[in-house]
């Protein structure tokens, strides 16, 4: 895709012309074929987010999975905590002109700092979802499959951590910036 | 009923509304107007325990201009569209970016971000309203400024004018933002812009030096209200001191509440600790240097005195952390630290640690951060003590006597408790008050415990008031509740200031409880 259409993709998506522009409901069908194109530019350029815990290197796994690099360095590293340098990092990512996706399996802490980054940049959120975890293997498994998930735009996998009371809270992300 | 808008504003009709958005993009283009679900989203969250939906937004608009906040103030006054303002929406506490009721638009200025002038001699600032401490703090540091910010915890990616407008206290000897604001510039529902103390007089200097102006002033009245949109606001900088001496004091035991706060007081009132002092709790502690809960239990519920202990044992932590520092020239900080020495030593007990002492240690560094005016964010480990996604800080305020304190302590905890949830509170110490913060962190995912942290937080607003203390801010979902502990002639006075200012009610309607 060149510059030029992702440019304006992402301008519309930002204007959120795309799928709510209410005098254009007659084209609403080529409209939500622009956002799944903006979405679907944005996904070739994929950033995850993790926050240090327990399920990072398997949510990280899943990530490579579904872009097809199983094993080695993701094209775009992920951004681990909200120390000041991951800050940094991340108010760049948020502001330059390309489309990303961003993916993430974070605590509470760096959940609410990273929507309201993405907030403050003209992102949009996808989806965001609160989710209680255990440790274990299945919550290994778990993360994996969220991380498929999340890059692919599959709701199943995420929706499958609710309700684990005693596990650790989680907040899964996918915004396109 | 159906509408391909997420909320329509209370009384506006889809047609109407179609009309007014088409009316806002025309005015500030079409990428300022966003109405979707995904850009709506992360205006949508918030903490507080209660449906999202009760603030759900019907539109985002953002202005770059005091010219584009004029039109869309004439656009609302014509579509009778309610606005609701935020400068960087970074209110986490208190309601975040989002509307105090569901179907307003939120006017987000987070793109008027200018720092218009920093004055390094009269140590004076004036900014736009989307400007960071940050950002502030890049500025200062980039031209090498001899100046210190003052800034609540969330403070890099927070803003001086929202704080500022909402009250809020910092850390250092200018923690009480809104003594140290000089001059505003607001635009008024009708469209005039008023610059209030010196602002209005043609060709004056004074702006941001002057507080008071000529008659009236008028400053007081658009903090927590809804009478204007503030565009610039002016503000004093403290001069970088040549020391700056942080020191922590921990006590072991709950109960020393009272003697710290009768041994700090008269330093405080005497200038001698300058700083709003800050006296932190077991958990607010354990939290910021980023213990969670389930570290140490998984049963629900309120967590146990014994629990407390083993915290305290495994992180070095007093039942209570006080957080003070001197600033000044070397012969004032010597002077003032012997006399903050022999009053600990007198006091027979509360164990000093320097800074030298505490090294790189969390929380102590970032509490000498927020002291000297070093953006982190480290507080957001608060968050993360139970997980959920749910804060409500409920932050009662007192006289500064151990009394008051030890009284406010023990009603908080025994509420707290009896709804399974943790005092995790800290007493900020101004000059001859104490503002009680407590963050009532509870677990939103959950619909049960969300219940309980919502009963939980108006039996708190309840029995203080039965004592007679009050909020001094609290989150959208319990403004008008708390405007009432004020009293029925205040809310005469705000309504019917509010109907001279704004007849047709379009400013944040239900900010502060204040209604045409």
């Amino acid at each position: 895709m060149s510059n030029d259409r992702r440019f304006v993709l992402k301008g519309l998506a930002a204007a959120g012309l795309l799928a709510a522009m209410p005098w254009a409901q007659a084209n609403t069908s080529a409209a939500a074929a622009l956002a799944d194109a903006a979405v679907a530019d944005a996904a070739a350029r994929v950033t995850p987010l993790v926050s240090g815990g327990a399920l990072d290197a398997a949510f990280l796994a899943g990530v490579r999975k579904a872009m097809g690099q199983p094993t080695g360095a993701l094209v775009n590293p992920p951004l681990q905590g909200l120390e000041a340098a991951t800050y940094q990092q991340l108010n760049q990512l948020l502001n330059d002109d390309t489309p990303t996706l961003l993916v993430g399996l974070l605590d509470d802490a760096a959940a609410i700092l990273v929507l309201d980054l993405v907030r403050s940049a003209g992102g949009r959120v996808l989806s965001v979802e609160q989710h209680r975890i255990g440790q274990g293997s299945a919550g290994q498994q778990w993360a994996g499959a969220l991380g498929q998930a999340l890059v692919a735009g599959a709701g199943a996998a995420v929706a499958a951590g609710r309700g684990q009371e005693n596990g650790n809270a989680y907040v899964a992300l996918r915004c396109v910036i | 009923m159906t509408s391909k808008y997420q909320a329509l504003p209370k009384g506006v009709s889809e047609a109407r509304f179609d009309a007014a958005i088409k009316k806002f993009s025309a005015a500030l283009g079409a990428d300022q107007v966003l109405t979707s679900a995904e850009h709506l989203r992360p205006y949508t969250k918030v903490m507080m325990a209660v449906p999202d939906a009760r603030h759900q937004p019907s539109a985002v608009v953002t202005a770059t201009s005091v010219e584009q906040v004029q039109a869309v103030v004439k656009i609302c006054n014509e579509y009778k569209i309610p606005v609701w303002t935020i400068s960087t929406g970074r209110n986490f506490g208190y309601g975040s970016a989002a509307p105090v009721e569901r179907g307003q638009i939120v006017l987000d200025l987070k793109k008027m971000n200018k720092i218009l002038h920093i004055d390094p001699e009269l140590c004076t600032a004036l900014v736009e309203p989307g400007v960071t401490y940050q950002m502030l703090y890049d500025y200062i540091e980039e031209h090498k400024l001899p100046l210190m910010l003052s800034f609540s915890a969330p403070s890099a990616i927070a803003g001086p004018v929202g704080n500022t407008m909402d009250r809020g206290v910092g850390y250092t000897p200018y923690g009480e933002h809104f003594l140290m604001q000089c001059g505003m510039e607001l635009v008024l529902a009708n469209g005039d812009v008023l610059r209030t103390g010196m602002g209005g007089v043609k060709g004056d200097k004074a702006w941001q030096v002057f507080k008071w102006g000529y008659g009236p002033t008028l400053d007081g009245m658009f903090t927590q209200s809804n009478y204007g949109i503030c565009t610039k606001m002016g503000f004093w900088l403290m001069p970088k001191p040549p020391v700056f001496k942080p020191f922590e004091i921990k006590f072991d035991h709950e109960a020393d509440i009272n003697e710290i706060v009768e041994m700090l007081r008269p330093l405080r009132i005497a200038n001698i600790i300058p700083n709003a002092v800050v006296i932190a709790g077991t958990l607010w502690e354990a939290a910021t240097c980023g213990v969670r809960r389930s570290d140490y239990i998984t049963e629900p519920g309120a967590t146990p005195d014994s629990v407390l202990a083993q915290i305290r044992k495994d992180k070095h932590l007093g039942a209570w952390n006080v957080y003070c520092a001197l600033y000044g020239s070397p012969e004032q900080v010597e002077v003032n630290w012997k006399i903050v020495t022999e009053t600990i030593k007198r006091a027979g007990k509360g164990k000093i640690v320097t800074q030298e002492e505490a090294g790189d240690t969390q929380p102590f560094k970032y509490r000498a951060q927020l002291m000297s005016g070093v953006p982190n964010l480290q507080e957001f480990g608060l968050y993360n003590w139970r997980g959920g996604g749910g804060s409500m800080w409920f932050a009662p305020v007192s006289q500064a006597r151990g009394s008051e304190c030890d009284k406010q302590y023990a009603l908080a905890k025994k509420i707290l408790n009896k709804h399974g949830l943790d005092y995790v509170g800290e007493f900020i110490v101004g000059w001859r008050d104490m503002h009680h913060v407590i963050d009532v962190l509870y677990d939103r995912s959950s619909e049960e415990e969300t219940k309980r942290a919502n009963a939980c937080f108006n039996e708190l607003l309840d029995e203080f008031e039965q004592e007679g203390y009050a909020v001094y801010r609290v989150n959208t979902a319990f403004q008008e509740r708390v405007a009432n502990s004020y009293g029925p002639v205040k809310r005469s006075v705000e309504r019917k200031i509010k109907r001279a200012l704004d007849p047709n009610g379009i400013l944040s309607p239900g900010k502060s409880g204040i209604n045409i």
